[in-house]
């Protein structure tokens, strides 16, 4: 496809970088709202039940 | 916009569709500027080759990790003084991913310093050791809020080391005219005007834009996330009283 010169790996890994925190992070803030909202839900419910 | 906003029901009904939009635009910006950062944009030789393609990840992470800790401190001052608890949400939720991006940061520049200056790392320059003063402020405020007994102590814990932090950033953007520094100087935001070609700045400038935006939606849903524990909370004590 494309050819970089002798820097390849470090640019490479730069940007492989780029792509893998900013994707770790929004399934960190995905999964934290999801079980917070599944918390609230719950409690909410226990309160309807009782 | 400011005060509608400040009503957390409000909040989260603009937040559940701000969220997701700002999100898919970010991530099509971002993906523009790196295809036209690593294939469209012509080799800078002077910058030492196609290691200069770097930037294109490396700069927008560096001027978001600042930025976030503008916000993280601007979020504190402002529950600090009026006592506004989704202030204090934002914060919370800022802190996260400001030590991701710095950390970001710092990785990307020390894997682009390797070829580009024959080192990863040197501990005595200042750009570097102030990157990571501000790495351990995101931590260190995350660290003390979790030691705290109470949400409220918590909070002023947190923004009183969050707004005496805000002087490490002017030290950043500065540390290369006023410290030694093997970094280059600033290219961008300068008081002549950017020394960049518009070629390089213009990809620069969108990617910027789709990460800042991609980062106010995650900011947002993490917001989100701590709105639904503060009512969880609610909940709990209810029953616990009503017990």
């Amino acid at each position: 496809m494309f050819e970089f010169d002798k820097n390849a790996p470090y640019l490479l890994t730069i940007v492989s970088l780029g792509l893998v925190v900013p994707t770790i992070l929004a399934i960190y803030a995905v999964i934290r709202a999801k079980l917070s909202k599944a918390k609230l839900e719950r409690l909410k419910q226990g309160e309807d039940e009782a | 916009m400011w005060s509608i906003l400040a009503n957390p029901h409000r909040f989260m009904a603009f937040s559940k569709l701000a969220a997701p939009i700002a999100a898919l635009i970010g991530l099509a910006l971002f993906g523009y500027s790196l295809w036209q950062g690593l294939y469209v944009v012509p080799t800078d030789e002077v910058q030492g080759g196609d290691i200069f393609r770097a930037m294109f990840v490396h700069v927008p992470s560096a001027w978001l990790c600042m930025g976030l800790y503008v916000g993280l401190a601007v979020s504190s001052f402002v529950w600090f003084i009026w006592r506004h608890e989704l202030a204090d949400v934002a914060a919370r939720a800022i802190a996260p991913i400001g030590a991701g991006y710095t950390g970001l940061c710092l990785a990307t520049g020390a894997i682009w310093g390797k070829p580009t200056w024959g080192t990863w790392w040197l501990w005595d320059d200042a750009r570097m050791m102030s990157v990571l003063v501000l790495l351990f402020l995101f931590l260190g405020y995350m660290a003390l809020r979790s030691a705290m007994e109470t949400r409220q102590k918590a909070a002023r814990a947190g923004a009183i080391l969050a707004m005496v932090g805000i002087i490490n950033v002017p030290i950043i953007r500065f540390s290369v005219d006023m410290w030694s520094s093997i970094h280059q100087g600033p290219s961008v935001i300068r008081a002549d005007g950017p020394a960049m070609a518009w070629v390089y700045l213009q990809p620069l400038l969108i990617g910027f834009a789709g990460q800042l935006l991609f980062v106010s939606a995650l900011v947002l849903i993490l917001m989100r996330a701590e709105i639904y524990n503060q009512q969880a909370d609610a909940a709990m004590a209810r029953r616990l009283s009503e017990a």
